[in-house]
């Protein structure tokens, strides 16, 4: 993999400078639309157990005058709120959103997003620019944070992402058939917003430890998300089965890799936060990968079941979730798995410590 | 110790039917640019695709990473002790190039790569054929979205190899990008869905379709390219000054050829003499984001980018979002 550790040297022998995530914010729309609700919007009523296969009751899904644009700006000042730092301290802002819509369904190509939420936000002194990455596109943020910051080059940026997806599912309605329809993940989607900013750390222990990341590009088109042509926004067609499966089988290795360079064992890692994509697989994926891992993990943290797939937001909403809701206690160590399309295969580890104290945690 | 440029290598449409998609172009220009460095797409541990308008317009996955599988970069995963490849797209406008070069310094610096390459390539997104996905509805291309009138940008793809210089005086030395917010509306790009009839044969298919379908707009209005040009002087004199140059001491300036104009108007009002300003010919004309590899294949063709001291990359891009590095070849 493509691996930075968290201590360690530079190219030119220099130390490196370590890093954290120093706060995390979320934006979720009010209105819930579950998923009996949403079959019943489908054209063709297929017959498909769509809660039982998936383990997704409900998503959360942008009402009038919500879009990827203010869940980005919602998220943002979220995780602002719980920070130390002011808008115009930071220094880096990456907006990785998939969808880019603003004003509605109306996708912006140029200027970039992350332009219009450095405004919104005023962190008028921040380089911006976006990124796309599929569904690892908020951890592909930070690990560019990671880089910039370890050699010195900023001090703190934010990452940040909007998805407003549910269209997709609107459009997957007009003609999944069956259950082994390509538009069936569709179905999974949700919207939310979120952000972290990535810090220059203090401290000998809480830092990210790794990140790492690989591209497994043979399995590059095994899912496709454009503009649809049955409605507003976009279609995507994907075949989830395979792309679970050649996942788990040949991520594992990667896996282990980061784990090494982190001096950790799968079975050391309090909470596992693998991509949301429906409780079966990720509980299914989880065992599978701790048997070939030779050990088992402690916690596999779901979300899927109450918001759904939030795309790339989905690792940072079940973060400010845990945070908000006091699970998480002062040591802990979290491990971030991205499975994408591409393949992309990502892993964030890194401890649970300072961070606590700004989302009221008492413990 | 620095970033260094390797190779550079463009790409232009020679199929007569049909035309050439982004994917395809940016396929062809990063072989090329390894051909020209004598690399194979095997020892790129980095891949980064900077264009904005792809097959499409493609939004999942990362263009990167088919552009990594046409090419052979690992596509499959890395043996015990391998690095495998990591891609993934940045889109900063035209100056999505010098944004990727930024992040592969970057991680060159930090010493987690030893090769990485920037691609990029816009393409009519209505032309993009290359597909191969296996999946039937949207397997017709040009059916999916629909371009407003015509597509404004040349159809070029672009490529740039960077490794590490174990020179310390050689490469790139510093990078700085800056946004002018209220200009934005000066250069705008958006899809989104216009009402209209669906042909007769696809309404037959899949009955119920909205009758309409995504439109992608790209709207340059009037002044962008003199706001641009004054817009890069301002940062391009403070970038020099924060470096302990004088403009006279940029030996070459490898500016973005786009919007047509800005050449001329920035290099003026920078103070860099016109003799030493990289320029594309005319078959460029209309590049977008792969202006600044096609500027740069040029001056590396005729020596002018070896015998430099001090380059100076300006690019400019909607925004108005000015993107600066100084190379020292």
């Amino acid at each position: 993999m493509i691996l930075e550790a968290g201590v360690g040297t530079l190219a030119d022998g220099s130390p490196a400078i370590p890093t954290r995530l120093e706060s995390i914010g979320s934006q979720i729309p009010e209105r819930i639309l579950t998923t009996e609700e949403l079959l019943e919007s489908t054209r063709h009523h297929p017959h498909i157990e769509l809660e039982r296969l998936t383990g997704i009751h409900q998503r959360h899904v942008c009402s009038e005058g919500e879009d990827s644009f203010t869940l980005a700006v919602g998220a943002a000042r979220d995780c602002l709120a719980h920070s130390r730092h002011r808008p115009e301290d930071i220094e880096m802002l990456i907006n990785c959103s998939i969808s880019r819509y603003k004003d509605g369904l109306r996708h912006q190509w140029e200027p970039p997003l992350s332009l219009s939420i450095k405004d919104a936000i005023g962190a008028n002194k921040a380089i911006s620019f976006d990124i796309s990455n599929a569904c690892a596109g908020m951890m592909t943020g930070v690990f560019i944070l990671h880089d910039f910051i370890r050699r010195g080059v900023i001090r703190r940026g934010m990452v940040v992402s909007g998805e407003y997806i549910s269209s997709l599912g609107q459009n997957a309605a007009k003609q999944v058939h069956w259950v082994l329809s390509k538009q069936l993940a569709s179905l999974t989607l949700g919207d939310a917003g979120t952000a972290a900013i990535v810090e220059r750390a203090d401290s000998d222990t809480d830092h990210i430890s790794v990140a790492a990341f690989a591209t497994l590009s043979e399995h590059s088109r095994l899912c496709l998300g454009a503009p649809s042509h049955v409605g507003p926004g976009a279609s995507m067609f994907t075949k989830a089965r395979t792309i679970h499966k050649v996942a788990i089988s040949e991520s594992p290795p990667l896996l282990k890799e980061a784990l090494d360079a982190a001096g950790l064992g799968f079975g050391d890692i309090d909470y596992i936060i693998p991509h949301q994509t429906s409780a079966r697989a990720i509980e299914r994926g989880a065992k599978e990968i701790g048997e070939r891992l030779g050990m088992q993990a402690k916690r596999v943290v779901v979300t899927v079941n109450e918001f759904g797939n939030t795309s790339s937001t989905t690792h940072f909403v079940a973060l400010r979730k845990y945070l908000g809701e006091k699970r998480f206690k002062k040591g802990d160590t979290v491990m971030l798995i991205s499975f994408a399309s591409g393949l992309e295969v990502g892993v964030l580890i890194f401890p649970i410590e300072e961070i606590l104290d700004r989302y009221g945690n008492e413990n | 110790m620095g970033t260094k440029i390797d190779a550079v290598g463009t790409s232009r449409p020679h199929l007569r039917v049909g035309g050439m998609g982004a994917i395809k172009l940016a396929d062809e220009a990063a072989h090329a640019c390894l051909e020209r460095a004598g690399r194979s797409a095997a020892e790129l541990d980095f891949l980064i695709n900077a264009g904005v308008y792809r097959d499409n317009n493609i939004g999942e996955p990362a263009v990167a990473s088919m552009i990594q599988e046409d090419i052979g970069a690992n596509p499959d995963p890395p043996l015990q002790g391998g690095h495998g490849t990591f891609s993934f797209d940045v889109v900063n406008g035209a100056c999505g190039v010098l944004t990727g070069m930024h992040i592969l310094d970057g991680f060159l610096m930090s010493g987690a790569i030893d090769l990485g390459i920037v691609v990029t390539a816009d393409a009519d997104p209505e032309r993009g054929s290359n597909w191969d996905f296996p999946f039937g509805l949207v397997g017709a291309a040009g059916r999916v979205s629909r371009s407003h009138s015509r597509f404004p940008f040349a159809p070029v793809g672009g490529a740039a190899l960077l490794s590490r210089s174990e020179d310390e005086d050689k490469g790139f030395s510093r990078f700085a990008f800056s946004t002018y917010s209220e200009f934005k509306h000066l250069l705008e790009a958006e899809m989104s869905w216009q009402k209209g009839p669906i042909p007769r044969a696809v309404a037959d298919r899949v009955p119920g379709l909205e009758p309409g379908s995504n439109v992608l707009r790209i709207r340059e209005r009037e002044g962008y390219a003199a706001r641009a040009a004054e817009c890069a002087a301002t940062s391009a004199h403070a970038f020099l000054e924060s470096a302990g140059l004088e403009p006279l001491e940029i030996d070459l300036l490898v500016p973005s050829p786009t919007p047509a104009g800005f050449p001329d108007a920035f290099s003026q009002a920078l103070g860099v003499p016109a003799d030493r300003v990289a320029r594309v010919d005319e078959s460029f004309r209309g590049v977008h984001t792969a202006g600044p590899i096609a500027a740069l294949e040029g001056v590396m063709r005729t020596g002018q980018f070896g015998d430099a001291r001090n380059v100076l990359f300006a690019t400019v891009a909607s925004g108005i979002t000015v993107g600066l590095a100084l190379y020292h070849p």
